[in-house]
């Protein structure tokens, strides 16, 4: 059988420009290295900034302060001095960056921007006093600067910031040994915040303001609400309470989100309902014995797995997929 | 071989690049719904993040109904054997369900549902028979065929995975068990080996008309033999292998025996892999080269380090981001064929991955907390000095 394009290209889907545009780039005429080189200068970014922030915190001692907080201020002055010639327009849009680089260097200079305010912190041993409010104004600027200059990377810097102001720390890639223990105690917070962030990306989304933000916000924020609502559910004298917000806010983010077709939230919602609607069951029916509990896991995982097969198949048939 | 209708297969991969070219920008809405209405396959095939749900849903569901089962046929037994077939014929089931009742009449194509029933099949099976044995030569034989059937017949990558590390113990363990001089050669077999299996495959890629289902599988199989190759002849793989399994007693400033030999292929393969993919625009060498290389980099600095890891990375860094830039810059027009334009893909939505990539790299709040306690520290001594002053 022929490839995609050529078939497509056959029944005369495709006109002939289309055709050999694509034929070029599958036959590797042309090969894109744009994955590569962004992955490139990413790594650069990450090693030179850790880089500097382990030399400011081996050699402060040794080599004078002047020397150090001048190289830096150059490096940052050098990084805002390049991304002010190149600023674009605020649009409330996505925006392609104005030169390749533009992203990198905004995130050197943001990841700079730590180094020096947490060397300022430590030279003058305020860490005590203002590491929670040093955090948080870190993460109001640079939740004004990913707005600004459209950035991603940087908006997720600041929800870290803004939640560590809080106590709370969230992380996606590091969930295995992130202590959970400490999130019990501060599950409270952890609804609250979670929450906020949740809510922003739904109506960042529905104000179409920078609505791709969107899900960076909500896959925080859910993650951070149901994290702490189920473990609150299980550990709060409160607990029906909780576990029955888990509940309905579980099913109410599963169903928006299948609509949206937003699977990765559609799974968070009904882990959760799932979870705690079945802690809620076992506290109600207690006696139940033990086989009727397992003919309640066959039901239940059955009733899921038969539901998305229904609903699929019948968006499928109404072309909605 | 193929479970599958090879004709809805080719709907479906149709389905998908016509989707990447429309989110590119490459073809319109007309023709994109043209193509969606045309070539709508009958396979039932949701998208991966409830594949995960229905994945974990039926593992929990289907488990829960073998406990039901067994407490009411086997509440009693004490016997292995029992619970052994009762094993077999739960696992032969679950593989007659997914062929029949899932494959044949429901045109489910790694629905998530399928995997669960394939993986607690095969699992299944293979504990049955090997209910006290240690592993042995043998299982992992068996792991190599069942990874190459599933691979066939179901398309699962995982085969593929298990079948080549399979393929690897037997080949390292029948060396090791020999002992002796063929205990000493294991590297050089792994390079040799490993690298004319990959020319075979590029070879065969080429001459024969592979079906588009397996392009996968190759990709893949590419891949792992590179890997492969460049592992036999790693500096840091032999030398702790050497030591950890065969019993090499190192005195300090002694080295592995041909330790040139490892150094010179730790530090040329990946020079090899790059120049050749540069000059033959493969992009799985490319990309396999620029992955080996910084694990060369490790390597030697494990061995060699400065003990200057600040001025290592800041290099690094440097060196890396100027590279970046450099490439950037020289392929502003397209040279040789290589563009740094994005073809063909999701316009933004990759961004996703690296947003969240760059969260972690901070790690949240503990990076901030750890300093914060050692001034604590600080403090209260410096409180303590206060007060003895005061008396």
């Amino acid at each position: 059988m022929d490839s995609p394009h050529k078939e497509l290209y056959d029944k005369h889907i495709l006109s002939t420009e289309q055709f050999e545009y694509l034929d070029k780039i599958k036959s590797g005429k042309i090969v894109s290295l744009y994955i590569e080189l962004r992955t490139l200068l990413y790594l650069g970014v990450l090693l030179l900034s850790t880089g500097i922030g382990l030399m400011i915190y081996i050699h402060m001692e040794n080599w004078g302060h002047l020397v150090l907080i001048i190289g830096l201020l150059t490096l940052e002055i050098g990084c805002v001095y390049y991304l002010s010639k190149h600023i674009p327009p605020y649009s409330n849009e996505a925006q392609k960056p104005p030169t390749p680089y533009f992203d990198y260097i905004l995130l050197l200079a943001a990841l700079v921007f730590i180094s020096i305010s947490s060397y300022v912190l430590i030279q003058y041993d305020l860490i005590e006093s203002l590491i929670k409010w040093s955090s948080l104004l870190t993460s109001l600027l640079f939740f004004y600067v990913a707005f600004r200059f459209d950035h991603r990377g940087i908006l997720s810097l600041a929800i870290t910031a803004f939640a560590a102001f809080w106590g709370l720390q969230v992380s996606f890639t590091q969930w295995y040994h992130s202590d959970f223990v400490n999130l019990l105690s501060l599950y409270n917070t952890g609804i609250w915040v979670g929450a906020l962030f949740a809510l922003t990306g739904y109506g960042l989304h529905y104000k179409n303001i920078k609505s791709h933000f969107s899900f960076t916000f909500k896959s925080f924020g859910l993650l951070l609400f149901f994290g702490s609502i189920v473990s609150a559910s299980f550990q709060s004298d409160y607990w029906v309470f909780y576990a029955l917000v888990a509940l309905i806010s579980g099913i109410s983010v599963a169903v928006n989100s299948w609509k949206k077709q937003e699977y990765l939230f559609f799974i968070m919602g009904i882990l959760s309902s799932y979870i705690t609607g079945t802690r809620l069951l076992f506290e109600i029916l207690e006696d139940l014995p033990f086989e009727l509990w397992l003919m309640y896991f066959m039901a239940s995982t059955g009733g899921i797995v038969f539901m998305i097969e229904r609903i699929i198949r019948n968006m499928k048939k109404n072309r909605q997929l | 071989m193929i479970a599958y209708n090879p004709e809805e297969l080719k709907k479906l991969e149709i389905m998908d690049e016509a989707h990447s070219w429309y989110k590119s920008g490459v073809i319109d809405d007309d023709q994109w719904s043209i193509v969606a209405q045309e070539f709508s396959s009958n396979l039932y095939h949701p998208p991966i993040w409830l594949r995960v749900l229905l994945f974990i849903a039926t593992i929990i569901g289907v488990n829960a109904g073998m406990g039901l089962f067994a407490s009411t046929f086997l509440f009693n037994t004490d016997s292995d054997n029992a619970v052994r077939v009762l094993l077999a014929l739960a696992g032969i089931s679950y593989l007659l369900i997914l062929e029949f009742g899932l494959i044949k009449s429901k045109q489910h194509y790694k629905s998530g549902v399928s995997e669960a029933f394939l993986f607690l099949g095969l699992g299944q099976l293979i504990i049955t028979f090997y209910w006290d044995d240690d592993i042995s030569l043998f299982l992992v034989f068996i792991l190599l065929i069942v990874g190459v059937f599933i691979a066939l017949r179901y398309l699962n990558l995982i085969g593929v995975i298990i079948a080549a590390g399979a393929f690897a113990y037997l080949i390292f363990d029948t060396l090791y068990s020999l002992g002796g001089f063929a205990q000493a050669i294991i590297p050089m077999v792994f390079v040799t080996l490993f690298g004319i299996l990959y020319m075979i495959s590029q070879y065969a890629q080429k001459s024969f008309k592979i079906p588009f289902y397996y392009k996968n599988h190759f990709i893949l199989i590419d891949i792992i033999l590179l890997i492969l190759t460049y592992l036999g002849g790693n500096y840091l793989v032999v030398r702790e292998l050497s030591i950890g399994m065969m019993g090499l007693d190192l005195a300090p400033g002694e080295d592995i025996p041909f330790a040139f030999v490892f150094y010179f292929l730790t530090s040329v393969i990946p020079l090899i892999y790059l120049l050749i993919g540069l000059r033959k625009k493969n992009i799985i060498l490319i990309r396999t080269g620029v992955l080996i290389l910084f694990a060369s980099v490790i390597t030697f600095k494990y061995y060699y380090s400065s003990g200057h890891t600040e001025f290592t990375l800041t290099l690094a860094g440097s060196v890396v981001l100027g590279l970046a830039i450099w490439a950037l810059n020289y392929l502003k027009t397209m040279k040789h064929g290589y563009t740094r334009e994005q073809l063909l893909s999701d316009k933004w939505s990759n961004l996703n991955a690296e947003s969240i990539l760059v969260s972690s790299t901070m790690g949240g709040n503990a990076s901030i907390e750890e300093p914060m306690n050692d001034v604590d520290l600080g403090g209260g001594e410096f409180g303590g000095g206060g007060a003895g002053d005061q008396y």
